[in-house]
């Protein structure tokens, strides 16, 4: 109890308080849902994603790179989608797979197709089993501006 | 050097590293990781983005955090300055997840975290008042340590441990450079390179904690760092965590005979509160 109470005399509140939420919440929170990117994992990952996208206009089904859409991106989303129709050592994966449902939008942009299906493999180290995300979306009839920098 | 003085200089370090991340004053140098930042890291470029801020919004957060960084470095309100640099900063990599990068994230925790102690109060234009310097290293310690310890954490699975993530690594250019490939050559040596960086990793963090450890601990600090950045260049890394190391480092005896630099329980020294004075007097001159 001394030494608490020592503790307490020598440390502000607010201190202890980045201490806790630096330290532990906001790499513990990285952790406990599945993104190591906030728990400090930087030089250490081997998780790797692709990222298949099929368009069909009328009766015509095809697939589209990821590639293609990269070169609509803005640069750190570029950078992320280069490439990603075949697997890559980045740890991009979670990212993309929260944005996939905005990502459809950006496929519908460059394919110019009525209906998208985006699906996202994803390995979080190299022995870990494969997933699949799916999104898929039907596009919209002006598809000029959407999702465009707002 | 004082050891709020120091503090003082992690707080520059941080504040110059921040501005050589964000802006082009590297960009003659052509590094790789900098090419992104012209005319500032994260300015909008028109094209297809995830962001849901206005591209307006994010062109005023850039603005702000290089006008905040500047002031932070000088130490021209660097608490408030601080704060304003690592938030928009914060912002930004949150609007964007795209653009995170775990170089540009720690030194803006290192912003929020130094903001928040009496670094502030020292190597300053209008140095804070210094409150609570022993506080001030414990909370860097206790931010660094958590870095290792996290870092160390997440090495502790298979495919690190029996070196394939160093080869993964190796072969995609992450990790490059001749020393590192000569102490990367056979699957024997990456697979005892791999157990060292989590032995090393998850000893440092407990190490920096424990007064008896510390001085150890932030010398094998220093050159896992120098190491790292001169094998293998990661980003400018290892310049955030040196400069934030730097503060942590603690004379070996207080109040150093010989030197008139009497050092006090909060961890000022007689020359810093004559310093602090001598400029309050010119403030209010």
């Amino acid at each position: 109890m001394a030494s608490l109470g020592a503790f307490r005399s020598a440390h502000p509140p607010l201190h202890v308080f980045v201490a806790i939420t630096l330290g532990l919440l906001v790499p513990g929170s990285g952790w406990l849902l599945g993104d190591p990117e906030l728990a400090w994992s930087m030089y250490a990952k081997s998780a790797s994603f692709r990222l298949r996208i099929e368009v069909a206009r009328g009766s015509h089904h095809r697939s589209v790179a990821a590639s293609a859409l990269a070169a609509a991106a803005t640069g750190s989303l570029r950078t992320a989608l280069g490439g990603a129709e075949h697997f890559k050592f980045t740890s991009s994966g979670p990212a993309l797979r929260r944005h996939l449902s905005e990502l459809t939008q950006l496929a519908c942009e460059v394919s110019n197709a009525d209906r998208v299906r985006l699906m996202l493999d994803e390995r979080s180290t190299l022995d870990a089993p494969l997933s699949t995300t799916h999104r898929e979306a039907t596009c919209p009839t002006l598809v000029g501006s959407a999702g465009r920098a707002r | 050097m004082s050891d709020v003085s120091r503090l003082g200089w992690s707080r520059a370090l941080v504040g110059a590293l921040i501005l050589l991340r964000t802006t082009p004053l590297l960009a003659s140098f052509d590094l790789p990781f900098l090419r992104n930042t012209w005319p500032l890291l994260g300015w909008p470029d028109g094209q297809w983005t995830v962001a849901w801020l206005p591209p307006v919004a994010v062109a005023l957060l850039c603005i702000v955090r290089t006008v905040a960084a500047v002031c932070f470095t000088i130490g021209y309100r660097a608490r408030l300055a601080g704060l304003l640099c690592s938030l928009s900063g914060l912002s930004i990599l949150i609007d964007d997840p795209f653009q995170f990068v775990f170089t540009v994230f720690q030194l803006y925790l290192a912003a929020l975290v130094l903001s928040l102690t009496d670094a502030v109060g020292a190597f300053a234009i209008s140095p804070a008042p210094v409150r609570f310097a022993d506080s001030s290293r414990w909370l860097i310690r206790a931010f660094l340590a958590s870095i290792y310890f996290w870092a160390g954490l997440y090495k502790l699975r298979a495919d690190w441990l029996d070196g394939r993530t160093l080869e993964l690594l190796q072969r995609s250019g992450a990790l490059s450079g001749r020393l590192l490939c000569m102490a990367l050559h056979s699957e024997l040596s990456r697979r005892v390179a791999a157990g060292l960086v989590v032995a090393l990793e998850l000893s440092l963090a407990p190490a920096l904690l424990v007064r008896r450890t510390r001085r150890w601990a932030l010398l094998a600090a220093f050159a896992f760092h120098a190491f790292l950045q001169l094998a293998a260049a990661p980003d400018l890394l290892g310049f955030g965590m040196c400069a934030l190391l730097l503060a942590c480092w603690e004379p070996p005896a207080r109040g150093r005979p010989g030197t008139g630099d009497t050092q006090l329980n909060d961890g000022r020294s007689l020359r810093d509160i004559s310093s602090s004075r001598t400029s309050s007097r010119a403030s209010r001159a």
